[in-house]
């Protein structure tokens, strides 16, 4: 490597030498709003016929004779700028004319014009990112970028939202899209970076603009761009800082209260005697005398023993003493603060991002928030003509505190409250109804070691939190170092090493007194884990003309990406005190453990950009990837892509329309991979270590699969792009298809085989969908102005080739599967019982089931279908499917003045979203204390036959098992940010020598539209729920200065 | 300027070399995993391949809800009469009223045969493998043993478990027999007869005794010799061949005396009880914690599921002199979560929740030893045997003559009843001797202040469709998952 550079540099001064006697004159050339540089800037001299066009830097350099002295810049969607010569360096900045098209967007290994990019890209800009309130930059994206698909799945403060483009590109695979950041593939977690740091996000969709990611760009890049700092400029000061405040988004089921729960479930005691073989006496009787016993409380006081009579009815004058609330409890208002300062600026050679920020945003859920301080330098300098360096260096801390929160066990704050019925206090009380105080005159926490196990015996998150820790701390680094040798006029090599350090550290604690942890007497886990990404990579750029007309630029190198990931955890129990959380405290050492990941990634890459007379655009790339995943035999693969832009506003017979600002039309195609497939090991046959009783142990895990490889992706695109009457009305419309091959399955086996599933490559599915934006600019007059802008993205997701027949998917937990996978189906097409209501003689759930004739050779054939009042024996049928048909985001902003109000709605339309959270909340008794839904007052009785809510029975009857009845449709829209900002005018900001000071109030989440009540409409992209932190709502105010 | 260029290019070009495209550079291994290879390198290897198997067997669980094996023992115990899962507390809620794992959608249903199937191939593994390792001929030779008396074990059980007794229908179809590694091309198998699982669990254990004479393990979870012998008798008794049944049983107690009538109250937690033949030990740093077979069945803790109660019923089939009847105590304390109920205190957790799991036991063998004698009208030999049992439980021996041949083979059914409860034999001796689970409705009360109060007892008396408890009922048997159904066209 040392070499390489010393050759390099001699080489770059002999060739210096060699140029030095010509006049020459060489500049960068930016865009003025933001200082990007510009590439395909068309550089000619003023009478001559001369020119040149600047390379991917923005930079241009041009032989002048002694009686030429004005360059003329020109470039699609700017506007053009004559410039006299005045020195040997013209740095030259060229305003966009008002027109999103003109942007320069960051793509893969360097930057491109959008109006002219023969690849499908969307930008996200500082602005539109720069109000939200949430706390990693995946969750902004929503409801902005045509065809990006998110789902902000928890509420958790710091979680990220689950990201698709343009449909699903896997069955077992990931179909989350790659980051990429200042360049290169991100290894980090992304909520480590703040809004505040990021430029620009480029979301690259089909395979011209993703296929120099090869393996890992299957299912579309995300481009993150963090901020730069501006050549010639003086240092500029930026502050924001905001708080708020964060709720429940929407609002809870309803549930019963306290006198109607214990009729119900009285109800439920006498039903299961009945069936028993009682007589209705004999079984009211005993509902009333038990009914106490099986709830284990009695809120109705001591004075009440039996509170419902043998007419089920709440006795005369019994008043339940306590309303508690599980879900209020479990709920706060949640603070959000958030600080950031930037300074930026530059010299002639250097310029430079310094920022730091601190973050502080706790959740509506008592226990959860995140906590984040960053910092942040980029730096970059150009030491001489032919060496320039940089670097991006950030540094962030991060800790999170996240109560369990998604799934159906007992610590998931979220649905603690769906767990406990409201019949149980939360403070412990007298006999009388009182609340018992402690010595101190406190309240003390009922911990309920007395509930049933449905109402979580021995638990109160409430009283647990304060005691108990769920905390993880994260430290990262990101670094981004590059060197660039100008080579010659036009070729440059680029060399850059980059590392994504991440260190964690997690701490959970149950405390030994109280609640869950009291039968082990408290528990500690703590573990540690090291990850570091390095990225090396070694590029050739060379951009160069043949005459006037013909552009080249020539991009080719090598890249390494190795990956270590290493850890150790422990766990210990039986503490001897209360207050002491650490490992040392705790007596009894349950386990011990660590390991280390390696993957390794060879790849060498080529890109050819050429354009005739900036009319005609092709692009060819290329790359070739090795994967420590694979066998040997199966390790390489190849990726390519082929695109082409029209830029049909250049041509001559257009010159004249002055109403059509610009057209172009462009079109790709291309191959991509996936090969993130879960584990790193994908061709062996492995034994887990598995040992026992302090002896070596092993078990079988999983089955060789010697040929495994990657997951192809053909991509087609084809999109036009316009801007008319002075760019008010401008858009984007793209069709594509992308065919997903070689899909990396789970193929599952017959559990006799001793296997569950075994990795194969087989089956491919297609994606064809369409996605546009219109932007349009109703008023635009000196004071006022009101943007409009709103996009959508539709797709049919459609298996076309499968490994066998069916495939039954999607099992959530121990309730079954929910989804069936078949040839012209989709991967998210609900396959579950079919509901057919309530038994209206005896109350009963029913579903469907088929049935058969069988003729004496013994072959069955379908007849129909009838109904069956056991879960098991229903048949399961396809109920549609979980994606939606159109999805998108409406963005508007008003500015009067100084004010602008602004707002981002997103929606979803069509698809089926299965809830099972209200699952657990619609028992049929069969889960004493329990909280019950409000709905199960309709519940099936002799007077009440025409319902869809069964009998009441102490036993299962299966009736909230995974069926139709609990599938909705998943339409939904919501307000995701409205922002009202004012900007102080000038002359009162320069007198207290500010350049800029804005004010503002943002909401996040303020309104739903949905139709289902009690469920948070953002829940998975498969649409089914799982007890999640619901989605809050935060109210903030902001101050942005700069100086 | 070409001379340049052409440099240039040399130079791109040895970068690349710098980072090697050899296969080295991409060899990268699992932290936690061994290879094929690697583990059929060795029969010390492979030793710890039945260790983990081993393991697998007794404590790969799902959730809280089923703890490997002891799953299985628990829900044996409750779809029978004498046990009870107590109501409001998870555990065998279920199970109790015969819903799982009959229905075929629960994931009871799916672990219980998901997880015996993959013993079944790791020892698969083993045996086809064990040859070619390199290492003592005799550790080879017990390795193998082992890996066939486990997988006789495993299909011992699942014969009874899928499908009714050999003397209803010996040609019922069962379930799948595996003889063979699991491969990718494997394709799964239709569902052999009853008859047939049976001469494989006869083959394998006639195989295993022979490898495992002069074997001595190290802890007492490796089938030795002796637990071969007791797999045996479990299988003979199954198939009414009486006569090796009991020989086989005498042989298995060759050095396993019954304990004490003392011992009986320490709480069948330890593998070095003197009558254990096979039994899996526990460590703090490995066992189920809350979620173990102790947690459900130890009901003398102050907190935990402690779900599994005895039946008032059960405990009239003592007598009082009975050092077992002293096990049971009834909480009259109104603010005990076990309020009314009856606890059975025959098993208690070790304070670091690292109880060990009693798998097979000399009084078991004894009573098999009295049954088969008792069957071939040998009663005196039977009631040798019968009061092996009874005298170290301070019971009176039985006078030979006493009893005739129905009455005494009726005293030995009750004295596994007393003698194995929580160890899983009710329902497997239910579906054996064709017979119907009878439950009844207690009325016996205690006094509390001046009110008589009703003990707690069973409160599931039909099955789940109202209809009455008959022999031979498919809510006896466990079901093949849905997850098979769907992925085995040769069912």
């Amino acid at each position: 490597m040392k070499l390489k550079i010393t050759l390099l540099t001699i080489l770059a001064i002999l060739q210096l030498a060699v140029f030095a006697q010509d006049r020459k004159v060489s500049g960068v050339v930016t865009q003025q709003s933001d200082n990007k540089p510009l590439p395909g800037v068309v550089v000619k001299v003023k009478g001559s016929k001369k020119g040149v066009s600047t390379d991917t830097d923005g930079k241009y350099v041009i032989t002048l004779s002694s009686a030429e002295n004005t360059l003329v810049f020109s470039f699609i969607g700017y506007q053009t700028k004559e410039q006299a010569v005045t020195s040997n360096v013209e740095n030259v900045s060229l305003l966009s004319e008002e027109n999103q098209l003109s942007e320069v967007v960051v793509v893969a290994y360097g930057t491109a014009n959008k109006a002219t990019y023969t690849g499908s890209a969307s930008v996200v800009n500082a602005k539109d990112l720069e109000n939200r309130q949430v706390s990693s930059v995946s969750r902004s994206l929503q409801g902005l970028v045509p065809g990006l698909q998110s789902v902000a799945s928890a509420g958790q403060p710091g979680s990220d939202a689950t990201i698709r483009l343009r449909g699903i590109g896997s069955i077992n695979a990931s179909s989350a899209p790659l980051y990429v950041v200042d360049g290169v593939p991100f290894s980090g977690n992304i909520n480590s970076i703040s809004n505040n740091e990021i430029q620009s996000v480029s979301v690259l969709k089909d395979a011209s603009a993703s296929a120099l990611y090869g393996s890992r760009g299957a299912n579309g890049v995300i481009i993150i761009t963090t901020k730069q700092g501006q050549l010639n400029s003086k240092p500029t000061v930026t502050l924001n800082a905001s708080t708020g405040v964060s709720t429940r988004a929407f609002k809870d089921y309803e549930y019963l209260d306290n006198p109607q729960y214990f009729e119900l479930y009285w109800e439920a005691l006498r039903n299961n005697q009945v069936d028993q073989g009682k007589t209705a006496v004999q079984a009211a009787q005993y509902a009333s005398t038990e009914l106490v016993g099986a709830l284990k409380v009695n809120p109705f006081g001591s004075a009440y023993p039996q509170p419902v009579g043998l007419d089920g009815k709440l006795v005369p004058g019994a008043v339940s003493l306590w309303n508690d609330d599980w879900t209020e409890s479990l709920s706060r208002k949640g603070i959000r603060t958030q600080a950031e300062i930037g300074i930026s600026g530059g010299s002639p050679d250097s310029k430079y991002f310094v920022s730091g920020g601190y973050l502080d945003d706790k959740g509506f859920i008592v226990g959860s928030g995140f906590k984040r301080f960053n910092t942040r330098v980029n730096y970059t300098t150009k030491v001489n003509k032919w060496f320039e360096a940089g670097v991006n260096v950030a540094a962030n801390t991060t800790s999170q505190d996240s109560p369990p929160q998604s799934d159906s066990n007992q610590g998931n704050f979220a649905n603690f409250g769906r767990l406990v019925s409201n019949i149980y206090p939360v403070y412990e009380r007298n006999a009388d109804g009182s609340l018992k105080l402690d010595s101190e005159g406190n309240k003390i926490y009922d911990f309920g070691n007395y509930r049933p196990s449905a109402a979580a015996t021995g638990n109160n998150l409430l009283g647990g939190v304060d005691l108990n820790k769920y905390s993880s701390k994260q430290d990262a680094v990101i670094f981004r170092g590059n060197l660039q040798f100008n080579i010659l006029q036009g070729l440059k090599l680029k060399n850059s090493v980059n590392a994504d350090y991440v260190s964690r550290l997690n701490h959970s604690y149950t405390n030994p007194g109280f609640g869950s942890g009291l039968s082990g007497r408290g528990s500690v886990s703590k573990s540690s884990s090291r990850s570091m990404g390095v990225t090396i990579n070694n590029l050739l750029d060379y951009t160069f003309d043949l005459g006037s007309a013909h552009h080249f630029n020539v991009l080719g190198g090598q890249e390494l990406y190795l990956l270590n990931t290493s850890g150790l955890s422990g766990s210990r129990s039986n503490f001897g005190f209360q207050g002491k959380d650490e490992p040392a405290a705790a007596s009894l050492l349950n386990s011990f453990t660590g390991g280390s990941d390696e993957y390794k990634l060879s790849s060498f890459l080529g890109k050819l950009d050429y354009n005739f007379n900036q009319k005609y655009y092709f692009t060819a790339s290329f790359r070739r990837d090795g994967s420590s995943r694979f066998s040997p035999e199966s390790r390489w693969g190849n990726f390519w892509s082929l695109g082409a832009s029209w830029n049909v506003t250049s041509e001559d017979f257009l010159k004249d329309v002055s109403w059509l600002n610009n057209l172009s039309l462009r079109s790709s195609y291309g191959a991509q991979g996936n090969d993130n497939l879960g584990g790193y090991y994908a061709y062996q046959d492995l034994y887990s270590i598995y040992n026992s009783l302090g002896e070596a142990g092993l078990v079988t895990s999983r089955l060789p699969t010697p040929g495994l490889k990657w997951e192809s992706n053909l991509n087609f695109n084809s999109g036009i792009e316009f801007g008319l009457f002075n760019n008010r009305v401008s858009g984007s419309f793209e069709v594509y298809q992308r065919r997903s091959k070689d899909l990396l399955f789970s193929r599952p086996l017959s559990p006799s085989l001793g296997f569950t599933a075994i990795d194969d490559n087989i089956g491919s599915l297609r994606n064809n969908g369409f996605e546009g934006q219109i932007n349009v600019v109703p008023v635009s007059t000196g004071d006022f102005r009101w943007d409009f802008g709103i996009n959508f993205g539709h797709y049919k997701n459609k298996i076309t080739e499968l490994p066998q027949k069916e495939i039954i998917s999607g099992a959530v937990g121990q309730l079954g599967s929910t989804k069936k996978l078949v040839v012209g189906g989709s991967v998210y097409d609900f396959f579950i019982r079919e509901w057919a209501g309530v038994d209206a003689a005896n109350g009963k759930p029913l579903w469907y089931k088929n049935t058969y004739e069988t003729s004496p050779a013994g072959a069955k054939t379908l007849t129909g279908r009838t109904t069956t009042s056991v879960f098991a024996e229903a048949d399961q049928y396809f109920q549609g499917s979980a994606l939606p048909d159109v999805y998108g985001g409406i963005t508007s902003s008003f500015k009067y003045k100084n004010a602008e109000l602004s707002f981002l709605v997103s929606y979803s339309i069509g698809g089926k979203i299965l809830d099972l959270d209200e699952v657990m909340i619609s028992h049929n008794g069969d889960n004493p204390g329990r909280t019950w839904s409000k709905d199960i007052l309709n519940r099936w009785t002799p007077e009440n036959t025409n319902t869809d809510v069964p009998r009441l029975n102490t036993q299962a009857t299966n009736w909230n098992s995974i069926s139709s009845r609990f599938l909705y449709d998943a339409t939904y829209a919501r307000l995701k940010n409205l922002t009202l900002s004012y900007s102080l005018p000038d002359q009162w900001t320069s007198a207290i020598g500010f350049r800029n000071i804005k004010i503002s109030a943002a909401g996040e989440n303020l309104f739903t539209l949905f139709g289902h009540d009690g469920l948070d409409p953002e829940q998975a992209v498969d649409g089914v729920t799982f007890y999640r932190y619901p989605a809050q709502k935060t109210i903030s105010f902001g101050l942005n200065a700069s100086f | 300027m070409k001379l340049q260029k052409t440099i240039y290019s040399l130079l791109l070009a040895a970068t690349a070399i710098f980072a090697s495209c050899s296969d080295e550079f991409f060899d990268t291994a699992p932290a936690d995993d061994l290879t094929g290879k690697e583990t059929y390198a060795s029969t010390a290897n492979i030793d710890a391949l039945v260790n983990g198997t081993l393991r697998y067997l007794m404590e790969s669980s799902t959730s809280q809800d089923n703890p490997g094996y002891a799953a299985i023992i628990l829900s044996q115990e409750v779809m029978g009469e004498d046990a009870i899962a107590r109501d409001g507390v998870y555990g065998f809620r279920d199970s109790y009223p015969f819903r799982d794992p009959y229905d075929n959608t629960t994931r009871r249903a799916l672990f219980f045969w998901s997880f015996q199937y993959k013993v079944i191939d790791n020892c698969n593994n083993i045996i086809a493998y064990v040859d070619q390792a390199s290492g003592p001929e005799a550790d080879k030779k017990y390795l193998k043993g082992q890996a066939l008396a486990l997988r006789a074990f495993v299909y011992l059980n699942l014969v009874g478990q899928y499908q009714f007794t050999y003397a209803k229908d010996k040609t019922a179809k069962a379930v799948p027999i595996y003889t063979e590694p699991t491969s990718p091309a494997s394709q799964p198998k239709p569902r052999a007869t009853v008859e047939e699982v049976y001469n494989q669990v006869i083959s394998d254990l006639t195989a295993a005794e022979t490898l495992l004479q002069g074997f001595k393990r190290v802890v007492k979870n490796r089938p030795d010799v002796n637990v071969v012998k007791g797999l045996f008798a479990r299988a003979y008794l199954n198939t009414g061949k009486w006569d090796l049944a009991a020989a086989k049983a005498t042989e298995a107690r060759v050095g396993y005396a019954i304990m004490e009538p003392g011992q009986y109250l320490q709480g069948f937690n330890d593998v070095s009880n003197v009558e254990w033949i096979w039994g899996h030990p526990q460590k703090a740093d490995q066992n189920l914690g809350g979620a173990s077979y102790f947690a459900y069945i130890d009901v003398t803790p102050a907190t935990g599921y402690r779900s599994i109660m005895p039946d008032p019923f059960f405990r009239k089939l003592f007598l009082d002199q009975d050092i077992r009847k002293s096990l049971f105590e009834l909480v009259t304390t109104p603010a005990d979560p076990m309020y009314r109920w009856y606890k059975y205190k025959k098993f208690v957790d070790k304070t670091d929740r690292s109880g060990n799991i009693v798998l097979m036991r000399s009084s078991e063998m004894a009573l098999i030893q009295a049954e088969g004698k008792a069957r071939l009208n040998d009663l005196s030999g039977a009631i040798t045997a019968l009061n092996d049992v009874r005298i170290k439980r301070n019971l009176p021996a039985i006078v030979d003559g006493t009893l005739d041949q129905p009455a005494l083979i009726e005293e030995i059914l009750l004295e596994r009843r007393r003698e194995l409860w929580g160890e899983g034999f009710r329902l497997p001796d239910i579906l054996r001797l064709q017979r119907s689970v009878v439950r009844n409705e207690t009325t016996d009360t205690f006094k509390s202040g001046t009110s008589d109060v009703v003990i707690k007892g069973h409160y599931i008396r039909v099955f789940p469709d109202n209809s009455q408890f008959v022999p031979n009922s498919p809510y006896y048997l466990f079901s093949i998952p849905i997850n098979e159904i769907n992925t085995n066209p040769n069912l």
